[in-house]
């Protein structure tokens, strides 16, 4: 399983969590929002970067970042003032791509049992069995922690920005495993 | 790179069974750490607690799990049981995020979760931990330890060494297109695109 992604996982990771922020004042929620906001992204940074080249190219390259989904959502970081040094700094890592493809995952579950099914066998994986079941299966808690996350509407003009395109390389990649 | 969640005495040739049983004792240690405090101190420690719980569990079951019941013959039947005790445990444990750390059913319902947890961390560690290790290779299992640390990476806290030519980059189209264009045309180059 490649490390390299990380740095764009976790960026993204926490771009949602905090656009998508639950709201909730105990530990729990947020934690379980986190989780399976991550798992989320692994699955589509791994689809969108199936092998180590791409994911090496994404990385010198730069994902990006968030400013689009900054202005799309209305974040916090659109607020007057320029941000500070470290809130900025994470900022450049996300990736709009990724994060559209996760959240059409988080509340569509064909497209989540797809994308699972489609990187199972990726370079990312190593071999190993990995299982995202947060997305794929989640339980009662995983659904009420992460309401605003796991709302359609809310997070259709996010999903919209870049649906077609997961569409098209579910479609593309089911063609050539066949 | 991504920072690390916690620091603690991790190496980059540390196998999936060293670092859960390093959670498992960061685990313990929390546990004391609640039951020490008082007032906000302890309200933070059960948050830090919570939240490790949390990532834990998570990463038990994308990685360790699906790994430990290909791994041996009673694998299935070993990782039901354990999904069955933490099953237990997390209605506690939400029953406990509920309610305000000052509560007097606080700590009897923390101590409660606590000897759950740890009982269901022994047996993890003798009858699924141990038995996964005696039949994977070394570098798998260190593979999965990887796996499980960048499942559990914080966000970068430096800049992306493009960011400036990234930022003009977003004024001339998305930079998603940008983006597929480029790296297209490197594969093509590489001749990995056929």
């Amino acid at each position: 399983m490649s490390a390299d992604l990380t740095p764009l996982i976790a960026a993204t990771t926490q771009w949602l969590t905090r656009a998508y922020a639950p709201g909730d004042d105990g530990a729990l929620g947020p934690a379980l929002a986190e989780a399976q906001a991550r798992q989320a992204v692994t699955a589509a940074a791994w689809l969108r970067y199936p092998t180590e080249l791409d994911a090496a190219l994404v990385m010198i390259s730069g994902p990006g970042g968030s400013g689009r989904l900054d202005w799309l959502t209305g974040a916090d970081c659109a607020a007057p003032g320029a941000p500070d040094e470290a809130e900025h700094a994470w900022r450049t890592w996300v990736d709009e791509v990724v994060a559209s493809w996760a959240v059409c995952l988080l509340t569509d579950p064909d497209l989540a049992d797809a994308t699972a099914a489609a990187v199972a066998d990726c370079e990312h994986a190593f071999g190993l069995p990995v299982r995202f079941r947060r997305v794929t299966a989640p339980d009662e808690r995983d659904r009420r922690a992460a309401p605003l996350l796991r709302h359609p509407d809310l997070v259709a003009p996010l999903a919209a920005l870049h649906r077609a395109d997961l569409l098209e390389r579910l479609g593309t990649d089911h063609v050539r495993a066949a | 790179m991504a920072e690390r969640a916690r620091g603690g005495a991790e190496r980059a040739d540390e196998d999936v069974v060293q670092l859960l049983k390093r959670q498992h004792q960061e685990i313990r240690d929390l546990f004391a750490e609640v039951e020490a405090a008082s007032g906000q101190g302890r309200r933070e420690a059960f948050g830090r607690l919570v939240r490790l719980l949390a990532v834990h569990e998570t990463a038990e079951e994308e990685v360790v799990h699906p790994a430990a019941r290909r791994a041996f013959p009673s694998g299935d039947k070993v990782v039901d049981d354990r999904l069955r005790e933490e099953r237990e445990a997390k209605e506690v444990l939400s029953e406990l995020d509920g309610m305000d750390t000052d509560d007097p059913d606080f700590m009897p319902t923390l101590m409660a979760l606590r000897d759950d947890i740890l009982a269901h961390a022994d047996s993890e560690e003798r009858l699924e931990f141990e038995r996964l290790r005696e039949s994977t290779e070394p570098h798998k299992l260190v593979r999965m330890a990887k796996a499980v640390r960048a499942a559990e990476a914080m966000a970068p806290t430096h800049p992306h060494p493009g960011t400036e030519s990234a930022a003009r980059s977003i004024l001339l189209g998305p930079f998603a297109a940008v983006m597929d264009r480029t790296r297209d045309a490197v594969r093509k180059a590489m001749g990995h695109d056929k």
